[in-house]
């Protein structure tokens, strides 16, 4: 009689399991207000960018390089799965013209695999393996990162966490030019 | 039940429920791990990679249940050793390849590595073969609806434990927040 009540028990025990699993699953998808409030939303511009500097191998599938704005994001930090989640959670985000994800990956898989789980398919995008090209052509070493691209030559770069605060910031630049 | 064969019960309820929340939280979602793992072995990356981490998790849900029943003990104590072993090397591995994507190890819910905590569990895990081979319970009846037992408020324990955070940052807190009155 114990044994059956015992295992019973376990059966409910591992229902309430699956149950917290399920949760913990669904609440990682949703952003959390707490966090999204302490988000820093400065924006600075990125140390040693080589402004100026001509982008000589431009990837297929990507904006065109005479205006383009590229979020360097790499598959294994934290701040770039935040920005990744703010593209794909935020709507308002999908009718950025000129903007081009560059995913700096240690394999193709990883990249394209981070591209699902973020649910960013709508994105021009370019899977950069070992960052190579990030490294060459643009000389960006720092992720998250976004390169400002015009007719042809790096225009601008900047480190940033809050994907509403970068585009506000580009767009007051761009009013200012 | 003497002292040993309550503590060898509670022990093994309490590696039963290591692994039963360790094996249901990747059977549920599987992708928390497999991103963990490709960070330290690339080649892990595979299209099959989710079916393996719930291979993985099958046989965690075996291990553990087996353990609780007397008559499979000893089998599923080898089983959780080299689980336990497992988890430990590949805790050394995340830690050594300098790992920072949250694994949901043991059904955690925060945003922690492979690392220390898994190295740590992992050897815990791997001390059940010696434990029950040193020790056998005498009356086979009264083990199995203590570990059953056990196991179940363990199990139950440590689910809350490892997912503290998303239950004071999504229920808590809400149930706390007064409503608008009109």
């Amino acid at each position: 009689m114990l044994v059956v009540f015992g295992f019973a028990l376990l059966v409910m025990a591992a229902a309430i399991v699956v149950l917290f699993a399920m949760f913990g699953e669904l609440a990682s998808r949703v952003p959390d207000p707490a966090s999204a409030h302490r988000r820093d939303t400065r924006v600075e511009p990125l140390e040693d960018a080589q402004i100026g500097r001509a982008v000589d191998v431009w990837p297929t599938g990507m904006p065109d390089s005479g205006d383009a704005t590229l979020l360097v994001l790499s598959t294994s930090c934290e701040s770039c799965r935040d920005v990744a989640t703010q593209l794909s959670s935020d709507p308002g985000h999908s009718d950025w013209e000129g903007v081009g994800l560059v995913i700096s990956t240690a394999g193709r898989q990883t990249g394209e695999s981070f591209i699902a789980d973020f649910d960013l398919q709508g994105f021009p995008h370019f899977v950069d393996e070992g960052g190579d090209w990030s490294r060459e052509e643009l000389g960006v070493q720092q992720s998250p990162t976004a390169v400002v691209v015009r007719s042809g030559l790096l225009a601008s770069a900047y480190v940033f966490n809050d994907v509403s605060s970068l585009r506000s910031n580009l767009q007051q630049q761009k009013e200012v030019v | 039940m003497g002292l040993n064969e309550w503590l060898l019960t509670c022990a093994n309820a309490a590696a039963a429920a290591l692994l039963l929340n360790s094996g249901l939280a990747k059977a549920v979602a599987p992708d928390v791990l497999r991103r963990a793992l490709t960070e330290v072995v690339p080649s892990f990356a595979g299209a099959n990679a989710p079916v393996m981490v719930r291979v993985l998790a099958a046989v965690e849900i075996a291990a553990a249940a087996a353990l609780l029943l007397a008559p499979t003990r000893m089998a599923a104590a080898l089983l959780a050793t080299l689980l336990g072993a497992g988890f430990a090397a590949f805790g050394l591995l995340g830690k050594l390849r300098g790992s920072s994507t949250p694994c949901g190890c043991f059904g955690a819910s925060d945003r922690q590595p492979l690392g220390w905590t898994n190295v740590a569990l992992g050897v815990l895990l791997a001390t059940v073969l010696p434990l029950n081979a040193a020790n056998g319970p005498a009356t086979p009846t009264d083990y199995t609806a203590g570990a059953l037992m056990l196991a179940a408020t363990g199990t139950l324990l440590l689910c809350g434990y490892t997912h503290r955070r998303v239950v004071r940052r999504h229920l808590v807190v809400r149930l706390r927040r007064p409503k608008p009155t009109h």
